[in-house]
């Protein structure tokens, strides 16, 4: 998990927003910060997420062993 | 898989490459009745679903990236299709 950045992250329930469930750690690949809302893929498709990305150069970086990563930085959203 | 109501849309100008083309949306679980089912939940779109369509959802992320036709994309949550109708036979 060298050079990754992982974030303690609290997930929220879609419509209410309220705290769902319990804290946990995810690595990182968008650039996201404390304070922003974020969404992520658990278990295998975490590793995915690092797999062959690197910054879009496609270098084979051994992934992290995460179990979590969080994939987009949420702009905003709307129900109907 | 399980059936599902978009109920809302997501925007997120970054996100990870992978998912680069793809919609976001929220969806709700349908029980057998049609009636909501479970908590909403964020779900990828390449079939071009809209708020209010029915929608049959894979929850499996090797099937998952087949219908988007991307092997590496980071994601299990995708619409596989638009449900027309959903017929239940009331004797079973």
């Amino acid at each position: 998990m060298e050079s990754k950045t992982l974030l303690l992250i609290q997930p929220l329930d879609w419509e209410t927003d309220k705290p769902a469930g319990d804290p946990l750690v995810a690595g990182d690949t968008v650039g996201a910060g404390a304070g922003e809302t974020v969404f992520f893929v658990a278990s295998r498709e975490a590793i995915l997420a690092f797999e062959g990305w690197e910054g879009e150069t496609a270098v084979k970086a051994a992934p992290p062993p995460v179990d979590a990563a969080i994939v987009g930085i949420i702009d905003g959203k709307k129900f109907n | 898989m399980f059936v599902a109501k978009i109920i809302g849309n997501v925007w997120a100008t970054r996100k990870h490459p992978g998912l680069k083309s793809a919609t976001l949306l929220l969806a709700k679980p349908l029980d057998a009745e049609g009636k909501p089912a479970g908590e909403a939940q964020l779900v990828i779109d390449n079939q071009g679903a809209g708020v209010g369509d029915t929608v049959l959802i894979v929850d499996e992320g090797g099937s998952a990236r087949k219908i988007l036709k991307n092997s590496k994309a980071p994601v299990r949550t995708v619409v596989a299709g638009i449900v027309d109708k959903v017929h239940i036979d009331k004797r079973g």
